[in-house]
């Protein structure tokens, strides 16, 4: 059987470099984004318009509001790294990604129950004018960097792996607005999270028509 | 040989392929064009018996071990040392065999060119069709994955797939519309996907 493709394999053989490329493991892109696109973001965000005033005693008093951005961050970073775990073969694991999509189906979920029953009352305080192109602006370069970390590896999956890093740049920049920005569920599922779902559609269509050419190109 | 030790070099020898590929494959990183030529022989006998086990003796199985060795090598940077080989290596295989069958294009088939040639000779295109009907059969019946098949799909995908046949002709064989073989082809892939990722190596 060997013979049938061992002309493929002298030429495939013959083409390796003595130095291959490196690929940077899942958990070191999930550290780098949590402990340094965050804070850089943060401190962006900061520096063009100050958060809310009294978002830190929020966060210690109200339980329901720290509980919404606990499983913010933790979505943020499980989308990151399954982002980066689907990009390699056979890596992603079924109960992590089911992880992933529960803990950011629950942080939206409670967003959402805030309608009905608000995690914090509603107000005005700290509102930025232009939230919804602030929630676009930070979220694309953020998704450019996580797709080339994509590419870069070798997705089996296009879509799926553009929409998790779509989504995670996205909702990073979402959950930094429900920080920074005024607070009301409705403003935050019309202001933040919906840019953060156009973000995630876009990433993924863009992944999965670069593989598809790229793929297109190899072939031929 | 006892049936439990028989079991027991059976494990010892995927343990040891699966740390020999490996190996071979830090070997590759280094440049050691002899290893990757090594590993990639190794991997091509191992994908043609998993592809053989499941869907039978066909010239898309070779199609499919060629495309798998390519996505091998394109993605061989993406393997992570210390991590097992054969998730990585059999998730490549998977996917492309699921894209071979996706593929529209109509494999290049021996076997139907020497019916088609039978036909025109002989004239006889009664006995070519139950030739095919019973090589589908057989088909059907010998391999692991396809016999788990609801039986029009499985035949529908055999016939088109595998064997190369037109969905006219397929449609004439297995006396139904070109719509419904489509269909049924359609569903005999999302079924052989959901198959495939079920299987554990």
């Amino acid at each position: 059987m060997n013979g049938k493709h061992q002309s493929l394999i002298d030429s495939l053989s013959s083409d390796i470099e003595n130095k291959q490329r490196t690929v940077l493991s899942a958990n070191r892109v999930t550290a780098l984004w949590l402990f340094i696109y965050i804070p850089l973001l943060a401190s962006l965000m900061w520096w063009l318009a100050p958060f809310r005033d009294n978002v830190l005693t929020q966060l210690l008093t109200t339980p329901r509001f720290a509980l919404e951005t606990v499983l913010g961050f933790l979505s943020v970073s499980l989308l990151a790294y399954c982002a980066i775990k689907s990009s390699v073969p056979g890596s992603l694991s079924r109960p992590i990604f089911w992880l992933t999509v529960s803990v950011t189906v629950s942080w939206i979920g409670h967003i959402s129950f805030g309608l009905y029953v608000p995690a914090l009352e509603p107000s005005m305080a700290g509102k930025r004018p232009q939230c919804y192109f602030e929630a676009l602006y930070y979220s694309v370069p953020a998704s450019i960097v996580l797709n080339v970390l994509v590419l870069r590896r070798y997705t089996l999956t296009p879509f799926s792996s553009g929409l998790l890093a779509g989504a995670s740049a996205g909702l990073v920049t979402a959950l930094m607005m429900q920080v920074a920005c005024m607070y009301d569920a409705y403003h935050g599922l019309t202001h933040h999270l919906i840019p953060a779902a156009a973000v995630a559609l876009v990433s993924a269509v863009a992944v999965y028509l670069i593989a598809a050419i790229s793929k297109r190109s190899a072939s031929a | 040989m006892p049936l439990h030790r028989r079991r027991f070099s059976t494990m010892a020898k995927v343990l040891d392929d699966e740390q020999r590929w490996a190996d071979l494959m830090r070997l590759a990183h280094t440049g050691d064009s002899q290893a990757y030529n090594v590993l990639l022989q190794e991997l091509s006998s191992a994908i043609t018996a998993y592809l053989r086990k499941r869907f039978g003796y066909m010239a898309f199985v070779d199609d499919c071990v060629q495309e798998s060795l390519i996505a091998i090598h394109h993605a061989r940077h993406t393997y992570q040392f210390g991590r097992p080989f054969k998730p990585w290596l059999f998730a490549i295989v998977k996917y492309k065999t699921i894209d071979a069958l996706r593929k529209n294009q109509r494999i290049e088939n021996q076997y139907v060119s020497e019916l088609e040639s039978d036909v025109d000779s002989n004239g006889d295109s009664m006995s070519s069709g139950y030739a095919v009907n019973d090589k589908v059969e057989q088909q059907l019946l010998t391999s692991q994955l396809l016999s788990l098949l609801p039986i029009h799909y499985g035949k529908a995908m055999v016939l088109t797939k595998l064997m190369g046949f037109s969905v006219c002709d397929t449609a004439k064989m297995l006396d139904i519309s070109e719509s419904a073989v489509k269909q049924h082809v359609r569903r005999a892939i999302v079924k052989t996907r959901a198959l495939l990722e079920a299987d554990a190596i």
